[in-house]
């Protein structure tokens, strides 16, 4: 039985199928390549959002407090800071803070950078006249990878390190 | 279907033997400018934020010269070793690191420190003040720091003053 297509049946050549297969790869790594360059951008615009985003909130509430406070002083950890011993002068990751009250009496205040079990934190305590240590009142940031207070000059300052390295200093000064 | 053949023998057929290939071509064209513009757009983007980020980092880094012009001693601030040397002098700090951006690449600005004397200081601070005009005779100096740095083939200069008195 013959049939008046049979002829346009033939099959492809091996050159029209080394072709079609050609631009199906390149069409192929095209989009590849588009999609790459759309997640590479998003990771870049991603890495960036410390530095833009989060540092410049982090400097306002800290300009806040520091600009506020009547004195610091630095330690090392939170025992040592609660015990005022052993204060340092740089790479210290607890900043205590002063606070004078309008009736007189004082109001200490504590930024610590440390992990309670949920992953690295800079963390905002009141400090009550009994000296044992609440919960923290608020996370200030849990994005930085390190928090570090340092004093030179008389000016106290901040640097904050972000989870791509990136690193910015904040400095500020007491009330006058 | 790359090739079309079983309409190709077709008198006033559409299409003609091998149109699947410039179909391809121009699909390979429209894709290309896609990535082209998609590229474009992203940079675009990437731009401003690389802009807004170096001035994060100046603005942290002035940061620190304003609250030091505040707490420097007066006696230091006016002494024959100050930082901020009375104009027409200046002192420069070059290639000071003001931070780093993603990756850990530090970025540097160059500094430069001066004061400047109020008019009615009196004489041997700078000023035209007298004992009539300052009779308690009053010091006041604007405590400058210029920071300038490159973005690109940009220079960008901002500033912070202070001003002190005593």
């Amino acid at each position: 039985m013959k049939h008046g297509f049979s002829k346009s049946r033939r099959g492809y050549t091996l050159i029209e199928l080394a072709v079609a297969i050609a631009c199906g790869l390149m069409a192929a790594s095209l989009l590849m390549a588009l999609v790459n360059q759309q997640f590479t951008f998003l990771r870049m615009y991603a890495t960036q959002n410390f530095l833009i985003r989060e540092a410049p909130l982090i400097s306002t509430h800290m300009n806040r407090l520091i600009g506020q406070a009547e004195r610091f002083r630095l330690h090392n950890s939170v025992d040592d800071a609660l015990d005022g011993t052993n204060p340092v002068m740089t790479n210290a990751s607890v900043l205590v803070l002063n606070f004078q009250q309008p009736d007189g009496t004082t109001q200490a205040a504590m930024l610590a950078f440390q992990n309670l079990g949920t992953g690295n934190a800079l963390y905002y305590y009141l400090v009550p006249a009994s000296g044992v240590l609440p919960a923290p009142e608020w996370a200030i940031t849990r994005e930085a990878s390190n928090v570090s207070f340092s004093v030179v000059s008389g000016v106290l300052g901040v640097t904050l390190t972000g989870p791509n390295n990136e690193q910015i200093t904040y400095s500020g000064v007491m009330q006058q | 279907m790359i090739f079309r053949r079983t309409r190709s023998r077709k008198a006033g057929s559409r299409f003609a033997r091998g149109s699947a290939l410039i179909e391809v071509t121009m699909a390979l064209a429209v894709l290309t400018v896609l990535g082209l513009l998609l590229f474009k757009s992203s940079i675009n983007a990437l731009y401003p934020r690389q802009w807004t980020l170096e001035q994060t980092l100046s603005d942290a880094y002035l940061t620190h010269e304003k609250a030091f012009a505040q707490r420097i001693p007066f006696s230091d601030l006016t002494g024959p070793n100050s930082p901020w040397p009375a104009q027409p002098q200046s002192s420069t700090l070059a290639d000071v690191e003001i931070g780093r951006i993603p990756g850990g690449t530090p970025i540097y600005a160059n500094v430069i420190r001066t004061r400047i004397p109020d008019t009615n200081n009196l004489a041997v601070d700078g000023g035209v003040g007298t004992a009539v005009t300052n009779p308690s005779a009053m010091e006041v100096w604007k405590v400058q720091s210029i920071l300038s740095y490159n973005i690109g083939s940009r220079t960008y200069v901002k500033s912070r003053t202070v001003v002190r008195s005593q």
